[in-house]
């Protein structure tokens, strides 16, 4: 089992890849319409998803512990 | 057996690249029916250069209407099929697990009794190239830009100091002109056609670069190099002939996903291979390569 030190770290890393991608996005949401390259709006929702799922169970992770 | 004997008219579309992993299929299909005439209709202008002197291709036209009446009335007549496959709209990178030439065969129908890439020089081609390489010592091959995505890019200085840190052998850089120049390699950026360029490939020591036309075609000569793969595995549009080196990181592969649009993780995948052990691919595969240009 991981100790709880462990988990807020990872829970941290994780919140750092949740940001650098949430960052970007609103970067790319910021240009005019025509300018926004949807292909990668796209891939950074699917990476969204993908580190908030992470966070949601490394949370309750930390919760039971 | 009639139905054989008819001519398959084939559109093609693609980069050079792909073009060059069509010619398997196409010597498979002109295996089964060697009476079967086989036309290949080029949409992008230059790509029958790839099909020159190719025996198992009769014919290699352009797309223009005036050039071709009758095929674009058969056509839109629907007079006369045309295949018309691009496996790339299959998303291969994500959806499949086996090489690219084994995917379009398998579009055809055919299956590859020999999957090496098919590429003929003529004489006077391969005579040039020959002649032409012999000026350069040890010369090795090096193509840095993907013209498909720049997510394939390995950082640029790491091919700076790949090429600093082997002296002994000359690095000649392939590519077009507006390519990022390597600092200390013989600059060849823009400077020879397709077909010389792959004249010159065979009369070379050894390959290196990212993943593209170049890489495919070192497999036609069996040519032993290495390439670096990161959005792409080297399962799909790997050559046998190269080392391919490809790191896996949780995203990829990603290019039929983000294309040319900029890695958000800044090509974290490509950033994970390093100097040294593309350098001690290139070393393994210099060694198993004799050339003899006199």
């Amino acid at each position: 089992m991981r100790n709880e030190a462990e988990i807020i770290t990872k829970i941290e890393e994780l919140q750092q890849n949740l940001s650098l991608i949430t960052g970007r996005t609103a970067e790319e949401i910021k240009k005019p319409l025509k300018d926004r390259d949807n292909r990668l709006l796209q891939f950074l929702h699917m990476e969204r998803k993908v580190w908030e799922c992470a966070l949601i169970q490394m949370k309750w992770l930390f919760d039971n512990e | 057996m009639g139905m054989k004997k008819k001519a398959l008219r084939i559109i093609f579309y693609g980069g050079y690249g792909d073009a060059l992993l069509y010619t398997p299929a196409f010597k498979a299909l002109k295996e089964e029916a060697p009476d079967r005439k086989i036309i290949i209709y080029c949409v992008i202008k230059g790509q029958e250069q790839v099909f020159k002197n190719n025996p198992s291709v009769d014919e290699v036209r352009g797309v223009s209407f005036i050039k071709n009446p009758i095929a674009f009335m058969g056509y839109y007549l629907k007079w006369m099929p045309f295949l018309f496959y691009h496996y790339g709209e299959y998303c291969p990178t994500l959806f499949y697990d086996k090489n690219a030439k084994e995917i379009i065969a398998d579009l055809y129908g055919v299956k590859l009794k020999d999957d090496k890439v098919q590429f003929f020089l003529t004489k006077k081609e391969d005579r040039t190239a020959k002649e032409y390489m012999a000026q350069f010592k040890d010369p090795i091959l090096i193509h840095v830009t993907s013209r498909a995505s720049p997510n394939q890019h390995w950082e640029h200085d790491n091919w700076n100091r790949l090429v600093e840190e082997m002296p002994e052998y000359t690095f000649l850089q392939l590519g077009l002109e507006d390519e990022k120049k390597v600092e200390k390699a013989v600059d060849l950026r823009g400077q020879l056609s397709f077909r010389e360029t792959l004249g010159i490939l065979k009369y070379s020591k050894s390959f290196v670069g990212v993943n593209s036309s170049f890489a495919h075609a070192t497999n036609a000569f069996d040519l032993p190099g290495v390439v670096v793969f990161g959005p792409a595995q080297p399962a799909i549009w790997g050559q046998s002939n190269n080392i391919n080196i490809f790191k896996s990181v949780r995203c990829s592969p990603c290019l039929e996903i983000l294309r040319a649009s900029p890695c958000p993780y800044n090509r974290l995948c490509m950033k994970q291979i390093t100097v040294a052990e593309v350098k001690e691919a290139l070393l393994k595969q210099l060694k198993t390569r004799s050339l003899s240009l006199s």
